[in-house]
């Protein structure tokens, strides 16, 4: 089990070698000044110079390559060209409101959609079935702008509950934007979860676990829960990937200082260092989380577990 | 009956969620029952005490903190390197000039750090006797020898670097409160250039402590962000904007807000929903719903602020099909139809009278005019120009590129549909902000649009920037040696009336010959609470004073320059 972790730990780094050659390469395509970008039509055609020479602008494509992975395992990511300082303190700022933006809404959603989606299983066709099936559709059909304002103006302007924006308000920040995310992202628990459940309570050991004489508690979550469970770890990690890059609206409308706006202006402007290091970090959080799914599969299902394990063995006979 | 009593407890929960929320519509942070209740108070008190001399303000404030919108977070809080307007909002709080434009007239000056100057005839020698009494935030005083230094500093900066460098001479001491300054050439636009944005003085020894003084202060320093100004900074965060505190030692005396607070918010829709509710109080408003919304609640107020500036389609005279084809360009300006930009693509905020709209200028400033020819709407004579220029109808395809912010897109297709109307096919070409910006510095472009904007102030470097081929953003391209000599001329013109002469003979001449074509004059409308008093923007440079700002409960009481004429 250890070798299967270092191992996808170690493909991570060709992979990443990758993505950033992909960024590079693209970014290479842009008719980019960053000196006439930061110095403004009033700098001379000198400063400008002097300004891209001093930021490695002219420099080949490999070069920038080499000097920019060479410069990641020093902890070096750039100087952003707008702000004229290290990349990576803005990225480390910002970064912390995302992650606790993505992961308090995923909590949300993971709350909200899994036992509804349970339940509308377990009483298929009855009412609250057929109300928690509608409200999923309603859920995913609002995009999540829309949803968002719409929370804004009644929690905020109308019910004055919490602030419209910004996070200089303690928990009371969070609620909103938190709430928006987990409740856009339920709806797809919901379907997903009352889907998987639906297979598996059909099984025989279901029935089996029932003719022993356990509660019906006790069948639901104990056996037939953990086993759909390794869908739903798929769906929470392909969505968590989605949340980590595209939490950019939430972040916008709430006025959030995350990672997701700050690559949005840094697009914007052209800022090619903090676009690359967010990028390039953004990659491999992805990575970690898809790691850390396949690692979830293992701790969950004990045949998987064995798989591994029997793997090794056979290798090392 | 279980259906039916689960129906009934969601229906319940659905009413109540409604009656709560039209319940709390009555209830605002701006609540005017609530603000004239205390404001009754306080006006009675004061009103009762208006015949007893010692009358005194409010003890308590109705609102210490000011709490600012802007729109890009902040990339350098330094006067003399900052190019954008968020920086400039900001830096215009914490340090002053020697002198600012006046109120409401841009060829006027008021004397900030200087009291009084005397300008010699050549205009190459200004002499400015410097205010007494003066210290930075920090209690260092001010003295001659910093505005030699800001100077200097600001002829090797990139943001002043160009206006100043080979303008001055040499800048000398004449006495602890005098300094001379002498020009290279007759140089009338020098104080429009010291009442800019980045005309600011700043400290010699608190720079002189930096490693390198005439480098742009980095955020993270703090310590080297010292004015004269009204407020000091006291936090800056990167994504969240920054906060300044009043400054205790002000010659003018403490203002009355005691902190303002510029919060970054970028998307619109949060801005206003943000300032109705109380979150913020002044933002700028950008459409026509939200400024009717505003205006019609009493709680708020609204400024509306024409620019010297004009949202146009710039034609790039140097490429086909526009080369020397004077009848295509005019094609394009009669089928160009004003009023429908101003509704279509600027939500009716902006002024769209042809004969308001042909200058970059505005009213009062001296390089505008309502004489200039312009070209009315009208589809038969676009039509035939098109037919003169040597196209059929569908004939010719042009490319309009833009930016991808709300204006741009939907100027864009505005044109669009304007040009298809005349049979001219156009393909819309929307790019990011900052790839649009690498576009029009390349000049590779057939038309966009581009809003030609001289803020700050300053008609012959506006004129020198876009209208001349030495300008960085000459992105109109055309060849005319008789107009860029008398543009060149007003830099050297002694009197006012010599350059609007100048202006006017530059202009008359290339009107006619559409090498580009205004679509409306730019409004900004800001929006701030209905409480404040005082309030005014400087459209010469687009920002405000806040020193000048208070609330309500101290009109009467508060003088934010006390003894000052």
């Amino acid at each position: 089990m250890n070798k299967f972790i270092i191992k996808r730990i170690l493909i991570c780094i060709p992979m990443m070698l990758v993505v950033i050659a992909i960024i590079l390469v693209l970014v290479s395509f842009s008719k980019v000044d960053p000196g006439k970008m930061k110095l403004g039509t009033d700098a001379t055609p000198e400063k400008v110079y002097e300004y891209n020479e001093a930021h490695g602008f002219y420099d080949p494509l490999p070069v920038k390559f080499v000097k920019f992975v060479g410069n990641i395992f020093k902890g070096d990511f750039g100087i952003s060209y707008y702000y004229d300082r290290p990349v990576w303190n803005d990225i480390m700022q910002r970064w912390p409101h995302s992650l606790r933006v993505t992961f308090l809404g995923l909590i949300i959603a993971m709350t909200i959609g899994i036992p509804l989606g349970v339940l509308a299983a377990v009483k298929q066709y009855s009412l609250i079935d057929r109300i928690a099936t509608t409200l999923s559709m309603f859920l995913s059909a609002i995009p999540v702008f829309a949803m968002s304002v719409i929370l804004m103006y009644i929690f905020s302007y109308r019910l004055k509950l919490v602030p419209a924006s910004g996070i200089k308000n303690g928990w009371k920040s969070w609620v909103l934007p938190c709430a928006t995310l987990g409740i856009f992202y339920s709806a797809r628990f919901l379907r997903f979860t009352r889907s998987t459940m639906l297979e598996t309570i059909r099984q025989d050991y279901v029935q089996t676990a029932r003719a022993k004489g356990s509660s019906e508690t006790v069948v639901i979550w104990k056996h037939a829960f953990r086993n759909a469970l390794l869908p739903l770890i798929t769906v929470t990690g392909t969505t968590l990937g989605t949340l980590i890059g595209g939490v950019v609206v939430i972040e916008t409308v709430f006025v959030i200082p995350g990672l997701g706006t700050l690559v949005v202006e840094a697009l914007s402007r052209n800022d090619i260092p903090l676009v690359l290091a967010a990028i390039t970090i953004l990659a491999f959080t992805f990575l970690m989380i898809m790691l850390v799914v396949d690692i979830m599969y293992a701790v969950v299902d004990p045949r998987i577990r064995a798989k591994y394990r029997s793997t090794n063995r056979k290798k090392r006979k | 009956m279980k259906k039916k009593r689960v129906s009934t407890i969601l229906i319940t929960a659905l009413l109540l969620l409604t009656t709560l929320t039209g319940c709390a519509s009555g209830v605002t942070k701006n609540d005017p029952t609530n603000a004239s209740a205390s404001a009754s108070t306080s006006t009675s008190a004061s009103t009762a005490e208006t015949s007893n001399p010692t009358v005194q303000p409010p003890t308590q404030k109705m609102k210490t903190e000011l709490n600012i919108r802007t729109t890009f977070d902040i990339a350098t809080i330094d006067p003399h390197w900052t190019i954008f307007y968020t920086d400039f909002y900001i830096t215009n709080q914490v340090w002053e000039g020697l002198v600012r434009f006046a109120a409401g007239d841009v060829t006027k000056f008021e004397g900030v750090l200087a009291e009084s100057w005397e300008i010699n005839d050549e205009f190459t020698e200004f002499t400015f006797h410097l205010r007494q009494g003066v210290t930075f935030s920090d209690g260092t005083p001010f003295v001659a020898e910093d505005v030699v230094f800001s100077l200097e500093r600001m002829a090797v900066s990139s943001g002043m670097g160009n206006k100043v460098r080979g303008v001055i001479e040499k800048c000398e001491v004449l006495d602890p409160t005098t300094v001379k300054v002498t020009t290279t050439s007759c140089t009338p636009q020098f104080l429009g250039l010291m009442a800019s944005h980045r005309g600011m003085i700043v400290s010699k020894e608190v720079c002189g402590r930096m490693p390198d003084p005439m480098a742009a202060i980095a955020l993270a320093d703090r310590q080297y962000m010292i004015g004269t100004g009204a407020y000091m900074i006291d936090t800056i965060t990167p994504g969240e904007g920054a906060s300044l505190v009043s400054n205790k030692n002000h010659y003018w005396g403490e203002p009355y807000f005691e902190r303002l607070n510029f919060l970054l918010v970028a998307d619109d829709s949060t801005a206003v929903s943000a300032f109705l509710n109380g979150e913020l109080d002044q933002v700028q408003i950008n459409t026509r719903m939200d400024k009717e919304l505003i205006e019609a609640d009493s709680n708020f107020k609204t400024n509306e602020i024409r620019m010297s500036g004009i949202h146009t389609i710039a034609i790039n005279n140097s490429v086909e099909p526009f080369v020397d084809n004077l009848a295509l360009r005019q094609a394009i300006a009669y089928g160009t139809n004003e009023e429908v930009y101003g509704e279509m693509a600027f939500d009716g905020i902006a002024v769209t009278d042809k004969k308001a709209i042909i200058s970059v200028f505005d009213e009062g400033e001296e390089a505008y005019s309502e004489d200039y020819e312009t070209y009315e709407y009208n589809v038969e004579k676009a039509k035939a120009k098109l037919a003169e220029a040597g196209y059929a109808p569908g004939e010719l395809t042009l490319t309009m590129s833009t930016s991808t912010n709300m204006v741009g897109t939907a100027a864009a297709t505005v044109f669009q549909q304007q040009m298809k109307d005349i049979g001219i096919n156009v393909e819309v070409l929307p790019l990011q902000p900052g790839a649009f910006q690498q576009l029009q510095m390349s000049g590779e472009f057939q038309i966009a649009y581009i809003l030609f904007c001289s803020i700050p102030y300053d008609a012959p470097g506006f004129h020198g920037t876009f209208f001349q081929p030495s300008g960085i953003a000459f992105f109109l391209q055309f060849d005319n040696p008789e107009f860029q000599a008398l543009i060149a001329a007003t830099s050297t013109a002694k009197t006012l009336e010599e350059r609007i002469a100048l202006y006017k003979e530059a202009h008359t001449l290339i009107s006619p010959l559409a090498y580009y074509i205004p679509m409306a004059r730019a409004v900004t409308v800001m929006a701030i609470s209905g409480e404040i008093r005082g309030d005014s923007f400087e459209p010469a440079v687009l920002t405000a004073k806040y020193r000048d700002w208070y609330m309500s409960d101290y009109e009467g009481f508060y003088d934010p320059y006390p003894g000052l004429d």
